[in-house]
């Protein structure tokens, strides 16, 4: 709790100074921007651990092969990777680099999920007879 | 979560912000750009870094 009180008040504090210094010095202030959150992104993604650690559990007892996680994890890195530059990007004022930067975040997840997919058409493939 | 640093830079954001119009309303205008650009290139160094060490720590958490 402590952590998400800390992120919430430098997020609110850098949101204020953005807003004043964005006519005189703009660059530096998305390069503030983007500091502050770069920190309270490691500072929420060292929070998630736990949650990662139980997720390597639940394989370990479903016997599943690190193929089927994987991509689920890989896939949910690109995402939170690629919304948030987008999102930086948009804020720079090009909006044109930010949907850039989504097209190839979806391109990069779907490229992830292939070999779960290539998985399930196995699957599907043994169990018709084919 | 270390925050001295974002306090440096918007520090920093704010004395260049003071010098680029003090520099501008003396008429040096050329100066002004080049001391913003300076100070742009240093941020911009410091904060490639952070954003570095930020991309390991996805890749190290998510098995990249």
């Amino acid at each position: 709790m402590e952590t998400l009180l800390k992120i919430c008040a430098v997020c609110v504090i850098c949101g204020v100074f953005c807003a004043m210094f964005r006519r005189y010095s703009p660059g530096i202030t998305i390069l503030v921007s983007l500091l502050c959150g770069a920190a309270a992104g490691a500072a929420a993604l060292h929070m998630f651990s736990p949650v990662l650690d139980f997720l390597k559990r639940l394989q370990k007892l479903t016997g599943m092969e690190s193929a089927v996680f994987s991509p689920l994890l890989k896939t949910a890195a690109i995402g939170i990777l690629a919304e948030i530059s987008g999102a930086f990007c948009q804020d720079a004022g090009e909006a044109a680099l930010g949907k850039i930067v989504a097209l190839c975040g979806t391109i990069l997840s779907t490229v992830c999920l292939l070999p779960l997919a290539l998985l399930v058409l196995d699957l599907l493939q043994t169990m018709i007879g084919g | 979560m270390d925050v001295d640093l974002i306090f440096k830079i918007a520090a920093v954001g704010i004395i260049v912000s003071i010098l680029n119009q003090v520099l501008e309303r003396s008429g040096r205008e050329e100066q002004a750009t080049m001391t913003t650009l300076a100070a742009l290139v240093v941020v911009l160094m410091i904060v490639v870094q952070k954003i570095a060490d930020l991309f390991d720590l996805v890749k190290s958490l998510f098995n990249f």
